[in-house]
């Protein structure tokens, strides 16, 4: 997450708490879904929206894929599950990032491309650690104001701005909250 | 922001949507990510 510098970080009460190691290993699967949202936020934040290697339309493609994928759908009970579900995002990652090279598949890797590689390999180390017990997928079971402290945190480690989205959204950047 | 609706939680994909959306205010408003990402989870509920 340092090398992405992300710009914001999105992610339900569980999955912010995930992120900053608050609530251990069983919620990497929350974790690896909030991982998403924050390096496509770092890849935006890393394009220049006017000259970019990332043609608006391969951006586009991007989100679409993004929001398409169907392992976040699903909840994971056990290792096997959640393995085949990283999987599944990492293939979703391969497709994402042959959009973003298009035309210029030939050319140098841009930094936009290495944005999306750190964020497959992300996906890998989820796919590759021993997660187990009560993974429930991308549902939140703590409210957002219970992740305040963790939002806090990441924001403070990662100078980003954090958002914990819920029945009431919080939004801060730093140490300050709004 | 406190317009959110309960249920919406419950929705599959809506993180994600919420994720784009978030990405498209802060594609708009570079310099101000902070009131980009605040508007964009106002708007989205």
């Amino acid at each position: 997450m340092v090398k992405l510098q992300p710009t914001v970080v999105r992610g339900n009460a569980s999955e912010i708490l995930a992120l900053a190691g608050a609530a251990g290993a069983a919620w990497a699967a929350a974790a690896a879904a909030a991982a998403v949202a924050m390096a496509v936020l770092a890849a935006v934040k890393r394009s220049d929206p006017l000259n970019t290697a990332l043609a608006p339309l391969n951006r586009a493609r991007m989100l679409q894929l993004l929001v398409q994928t169907p392992a976040m759908s699903q909840p994971a009970h056990d290792n096997a599950t959640l393995q085949q579900q990283a999987g599944c995002v990492t293939q979703h990652w391969c497709i994402i990032e042959d959009a973003a090279q298009g035309p210029k598949a030939q050319a140098p890797v841009s930094n936009d491309t290495n944005t999306l590689r750190v964020s497959k390999n992300i996906m890998c180390l989820c796919a590759a650690s021993n997660c187990s017990g009560n993974t429930k997928g991308v549902d939140s079971t703590a409210s957002s104001h219970e992740a305040l402290g963790a939002a806090q945190q990441l924001a403070r480690t990662y100078q980003c701005i954090v958002a914990v989205s819920g029945a009431s959204d919080l939004v801060g950047a730093c140490c300050c909250s709004a | 922001v406190d317009n959110g609706v309960q249920m919406l939680t419950k929705v599959t994909a809506a993180g994600c949507s919420v994720t784009a959306l978030i990405a498209a205010f802060v594609a708009a408003a570079p310099e101000q990510p902070l009131e980009a990402t605040a508007a964009a989870l106002a708007v989205f509920g």
